[in-house]
Order: C-alpha cells, then sequence, then structure tokens
C-alpha cells in the first residue's frame, strides 16, 4: 500500500483534471495508472514530468533512441533495482 | 507485469529477451543484439553507480551509440532510476492493468505533443504556490 494517499481524480481539483485531460493527448491511455494519481499531488511538477516521460519512454517526442532499445535499458534498470512497479 | 515490461513488449521486445535482459548473462545472450546488450551494460552500471569509473563499459557502449546517443541512453538510465526510487520509496503498487489495457501508445504524435503544450499554456496559471517559510 502507498505511504501517501493516491489522489482521486473524480474529485481532484480543476488543475489537476486538466493535467489528466491533457496527458491523454502524449500517452492516448483510458485509465489512470497509480503514478499518476501519485503526482496529482503535485499538479505544476506533473505538468513537466509528463513531458520528460514523453521524449524519454516513447518516441516522437524529440528521442534519437528506439522504443525497443530504451525499453531495455528500462529493463535492465529495474531489474538492478528490484522494482516491482 | 510491471510497467517497464509491458512497455517492452509493446516495443517488441519477446519474452526471452526480456528474461535475457534481466539475467545475469545477458552479455553471452544469442537473442539481443550488440546494441541491446551495450545499453543493458550501461544501464546496469549507471544504476549501481560504477559507469564513472568503468572506461571499459564506456568503450563497449562508445562501440554501439554515437555520442548523441550515448547522452540521450545516460539520460533515460539516470531517469529511470529517478523513477523507481520514487516509486519504491513511496511502496507505489502496480495497479493491474497493463500497457495495452489502458491503449498506451508507444509513439507520441508530435502534432498531438504541440497541442499537450498548448493546453499546458491555456490553463496556466496566474500565480504559483507559495512555499511554506522553513
Amino acid at each position: 500500500m502507498a505511504r501517501v494517499s493516491l489522489v482521486n481524480l473524480e474529485t481532484a481539483s480543476e488543475a489537476v483534471r486538466n493535467n489528466i485531460d491533457a496527458s491523454r493527448l502524449l500517452f492516448r491511455g483510458s485509465g489512470v495508472v497509480n503514478s499518476e494519481s501519485l503526482m496529482a499531488h503535485t499538479p505544476h511538477i506533473s505538468k513537466f514530468i509528463s513531458c520528460i516521460v514523453a521524449a524519454m519512454q516513447r518516441e516522437g517526442a524529440g528521442s534519437i533512441l528506439s522504443g525497443k532499445i530504451k525499453s531495455v535499458a528500462d529493463i535492465k534498470t529495474s531489474s538492478v533495482n528490484t522494482c516491482a512497479y | 507485469m510491471s510497467h517497464t515490461l509491458s512497455l517492452g513488449q509493446a516495443n517488441g521486445l519477446t519474452d526471452e529477451q526480456v528474461l535475457d535482459i534481466q539475467s545475469d548473462s545477458y552479455m553471452e545472450s544469442g537473442v539481443l543484439s550488440g546494441r541491446q546488450k551495450a545499453a543493458a551494460l550501461w544501464a546496469e552500471h549507471v544504476a549501481k553507480n560504477t559507469a564513472k569509473d568503468r572506461d571499459d563499459v564506456f568503450d563497449i557502449l562508445a562501440k554501439q551509440f554515437t555520442e548523441p546517443e550515448i547522452v540521450e541512453m545516460t539520460l533515460l538510465c539516470g531517469w529511470r532510476n529517478m523513477r523507481t526510487r520514487f516509486h519504491d520509496s513511496l511502496h507505489l503498487d502496480l495497479e493491474g492493468h497493463d500497457f495495452e489495457s489502458v491503449g498506451g501508445a508507444v509513439k507520441v504524435d508530435p502534432k498531438n505533443f504541440k497541442r499537450y503544450l498548448e493546453k499546458i499554456l491555456e490553463d496556466w496559471p496566474d500565480e504559483m504556490p507559495e512555499p511554506k517559510l522553513d
């Protein structure tokens, strides 16, 4: 269980809901993952994090590395850190 | 399945490749390319903070990647380490739905990235929160 609460996005502030709506443009997904609910505690910082996630973890936002090679580094890093998320 | 593994599969990595990346013997893998092995090796040493002392490891990386790619790869590794520490320190639970089930995209549409930035600017607050005085 998370050490801090996850923000309920249905009852969250307008700033948070605007962020979530905007992030759909980047990631297209229909669901909200827990990291988004956690980051909703800091909506103004979250705006910039979404940009970095797009650039670092996806193609099409300025990255010159393929998604596949980036996933290799991501998976190895998570494995070394024994991160389950 | 973690988001990292789910995204890896969506990016075209096979189960066999994923298992080899996670293993200690990935440099001997028969299913990983030279670039993939070099990326995993660099990621391991950045995560352990041993990359700074390992010129031999950097040389392997530099044979496979251009300088701009090396910069981006190292930035990516640092970013991923930040994310794992952030999630682990706050005990963030995996929610159970994977990348595909939430309809995620492996590629951002550049036009949508521009629209995202425009939307963020449209919603930009007139005032930012003031921090507590410490």
